[in-house]
């Protein structure tokens, strides 16, 4: 028995000096983005690899072409011009103009009673105020 | 001085495709061997070979340093080859290559007959064990089977093969 395995090991020489890989050169190549811990991970997708700088590209040629704040030396923001309080487009409110309307009807007779009722009791006090403190 | 396999594999693990090249020329030759026992013919066992260095790149994270980096690779490339012969098949009888002094070599060499004697996964521990000299525990490791399993059929293989070759000169 001892036999047979020194001749396996001596014939399995033999067979190391032809077994060999014939090439290997384009292993480089071949080797794939690493992927972390043996598990399947997401790696950078190839669109979003150039949406990036397309993104930045596209943000710079607005800032410096298309923007027109861009020019302005310094950049104040533009804003309307504000009109003088004699040439104001609002016109002043005129408060007698003011009605109540409908929906406000059971509010102003309430207020009617409530002062009715003010009145009328101011007029009770006075009556019983004594005539000298 | 040549670098260590652990260094390298640690350069590589750092994402080193110089690292893992080095590695990977080492280790490729006994990688294409087993599998060219594994496959029976060459053109099969160099693909099987590039899809298993592929794919220990991809996982070179896994690896566990207690085994050898060649028991790992032999692992990879069983997992990942397509299981074309069944336990009961035999290994093809062809010589794998044409070529004509391999042909003449291979026509006195103790493995021809072990692969035209013995079923494929014994075989396979055979190899790494007298052919690579992979320890038992490697072998088992290699082929996810016990030790136990090795040393039996380790045993069975060379009962077989000794019976094969007293046939043949008998």
């Amino acid at each position: 028995m001892k036999d047979l395995e020194t001749q396996l090991r001596q014939d399995a020489k033999a067979l190391h000096s032809v077994g060999s890989v014939a090439d290997m050169s384009d292993l480089r190549e071949r080797l794939p983005g690493r992927e972390q811990n043996g598990s399947t991970t997401i790696s950078t997708p190839s669109w979003l690899a150039w949406l990036l700088p397309l993104t930045v590209a596209t943000a710079a040629l607005w800032i410096l072409v298309i923007n027109p704040t861009a020019d302005d030396a310094d950049f104040t923001p533009t804003l309307p011009p504000v009109a003088s309080t004699s040439e104001s487009p609002i016109a002043p409110v005129d408060l007698g103009s003011i009605e109540l309307v409908s929906s406000t009807a059971p509010l102003q007779a309430e207020w009617d009673a409530l002062v009715q009722d003010i009145e009328r009791a101011r007029a009770l006090i006075e009556d019983d105020l004594p005539v000298s403190f | 001085m040549s670098v260590s396999d652990a260094a390298l594999i640690e350069r590589a693990r750092g994402g080193s495709k110089d690292a893992f090249c080095t590695l990977a020329q080492r280790h490729r030759d006994p990688l294409f061997r087993f599998l060219w026992f594994r496959c029976g013919n060459r053109a099969d066992a160099e693909d099987a070979v590039q899809d298993a260095l592929l794919n220990a790149w991809r996982y070179l994270d896994s690896y566990d340093s207690r085994w050898q980096f060649t028991t790992w690779l032999y692992r990879i490339a069983l997992r990942k080859l397509p299981d074309t012969r069944n336990e009961t098949t035999p290994i093809d009888k062809e010589l794998p290559g044409t070529d004509d002094v391999l042909a003449a070599m291979e026509r006195d060499n103790l493995w021809r007959v072990a692969r035209e004697t013995l079923k494929h996964e014994p075989l396979l521990a055979m190899w790494l064990h007298y052919g690579e000299g992979a320890s038992q525990q490697e072998v088992a490791h290699a082929l996810s089977r016990s030790v136990s399993w090795v040393k039996v059929n380790l045993m069975r293989s060379r009962n077989q093969l000794t019976a094969a070759l007293a046939e043949s000169t008998g």
